[in-house]
């Protein structure tokens, strides 16, 4: 049935007399529901952020093999570390997004934890490079950047918490550390300092732009 | 002659149930849920949104007014408010509760425009906004408060010395009449914490009263 042969709405009640400002809010927001009147449910919008920030992931791997920086042959070594990132971009940005599931949210702050421990546990002393320590990190940042931009939108469709804006900071920042661990083989402490470092930047840069302009919508 | 309920049962047996909802006013005992309604409201029934703003927006509109103490603002908030319950209703989960799912939104809305104003809210005081504060304190006498100007503005002004969080829970509790599971959801955090938060705004509600009446 057409919604055009729908009687109108009927004005405010009795109560509502007395304020303007409440016959405007309710124009307003049933303009707003006549311009979208199916609601989207929230977990359209985390399969959508996860499979585009795993699709921006894969993106940045492919570039940077096709450039030789990403070498392939070091996934049979670090499989376990990359899984546990996968693992943190997946349910860092379905935690980010999901309303209330405050335990969700500590299992992801978790699971990064221990995905950020084993990067530095993996490598040992390293090998050494003639390389400056700074650019893995300026490539770290630079590779999170679409991830990033990414998760933003989707957290600026609610009223971000500091906690939800670092998860999705966190998940963006797992791309860069996927990279890193295919291209660097430098040792713990370069990659406590270079990348770790990288990586808290980008979920600090997160919590703060995500809360720099007021959001797309109140929600909790 | 049919009566209207008569027609309206009638008609249930031979068009679509949408259909007879929409068209026909059958009087039923209890009112339409809030989760039944949100559900109809996901649909995109106007019907339903213009049910829960008549059920929500006038109490709505008088927290928003008493927590920012600025008409013009509180108006602004409120068509924010009802903006985001639209367009975010996909957010809404039946566990939160719809009332203290609103006031969470109105809530996030309010501090977000004091924090962008650099400001908490003024201390003017109007008289208009301080009608139906008198219950917020636990010790104050409510007709007293109610008749006297002078206990209404102590009332008022004891409130706005709490701190946000304190001011919140005391205005959702005690004047908005929410439950602390309502309130916990409206404030983002756990029963307890809004339990403490309600708890010791009524604390120092007390001892500002009480300097009040001993000056």
């Amino acid at each position: 049935m057409s919604d055009d042969n729908r009687p109108p709405v009927p004005a405010a009640g009795p109560s509502l007399h007395g304020s303007p400002g409440l016959a405007r809010a309710r124009a307003a927001a049933l303009d707003e529901l006549r311009r979208a009147p199916r609601a989207v449910p929230w977990q359209h919008d985390a399969l959508t952020a996860v499979l585009l920030v795993l699709a921006a992931t894969a993106m940045a791997l492919g570039v940077g093999a096709w450039l030789s920086i990403v070498e392939v042959h070091r996934l049979q070594g670090r499989w376990l570390p990359l899984a546990l990132l996968v693992a943190v971009q997946v349910v860092g940005v379905v935690a980010a997004i999901a309303p209330g599931r405050r335990s969700m949210r500590i299992s992801a702050a978790a699971l990064a934890i221990v995905a950020a421990v084993s990067l530095p546990l993996g490598r040992g002393a390293g090998l050494s490079s003639a390389m400056p320590g700074f650019a893995c990190s300026t490539s770290h940042l630079a590779v999170d950047l679409v991830p990033l931009a990414l998760v933003l939108y989707f957290v600026r469709k609610f009223s971000v918490t500091t906690g939800r804006a670092l998860l999705a900071g966190v998940a963006a920042a797992a791309t860069g550390a996927m990279a890193g661990e295919l291209s660097c083989g430098r040792g713990w402490s370069h990659v406590v300092i270079h990348h770790l470092g990288a990586g808290l930047a980008i979920a600090v840069a997160c919590a703060l732009l995500a809360r720099a302009r007021a959001p797309r919508t109140y929600a909790p | 002659m049919f009566s209207t309920a008569q027609a309206a049962h009638f008609a249930a047996g031979l068009l679509p149930f949408r259909f007879v909802v929409r068209y026909t006013s059958i009087p039923t005992a209890e009112p339409e849920s809030d989760d039944a309604l949100m559900a109809r409201f996901c649909d995109g029934d106007e019907d339903a949104f213009a049910v829960l703003y008549d059920r929500y927006a006038p109490q709505l509109e008088a927290f928003l007014r008493r927590f920012v103490r600025d008409r013009a603002l509180a108006e602004d908030l409120l068509q924010t408010t009802f903006l985001s319950v639209v367009r975010a209703r996909g957010r809404y989960t039946p566990l939160s509760g719809l009332r203290g799912w609103i006031y969470a939104i109105a809530a996030n809305a309010s501090r977000d425009a004091l924090r962008r104003r650099g400001a908490r809210p003024e201390l003017s005081f109007d008289p208009a906004l301080l009608s139906d504060l008198a219950p917020a304190s636990q010790d104050a006498d409510p007709t007293l408060a109610a008749s006297d100007p002078n206990m209404a503005r102590a009332v008022d002004q004891a409130l706005q010395q709490l701190p946000p969080d304190q001011r919140e829970a005391v205005l959702l509790h005690k004047v908005q009449g929410l439950s602390f599971p309502e309130i916990a959801s409206a404030l983002g955090t756990t029963v307890g914490a809004a339990k403490v938060r309600a708890h010791r705004g009524y604390q120092r509600l007390k001892i500002l009263l009480a300097a009040w009446e001993n000056a």
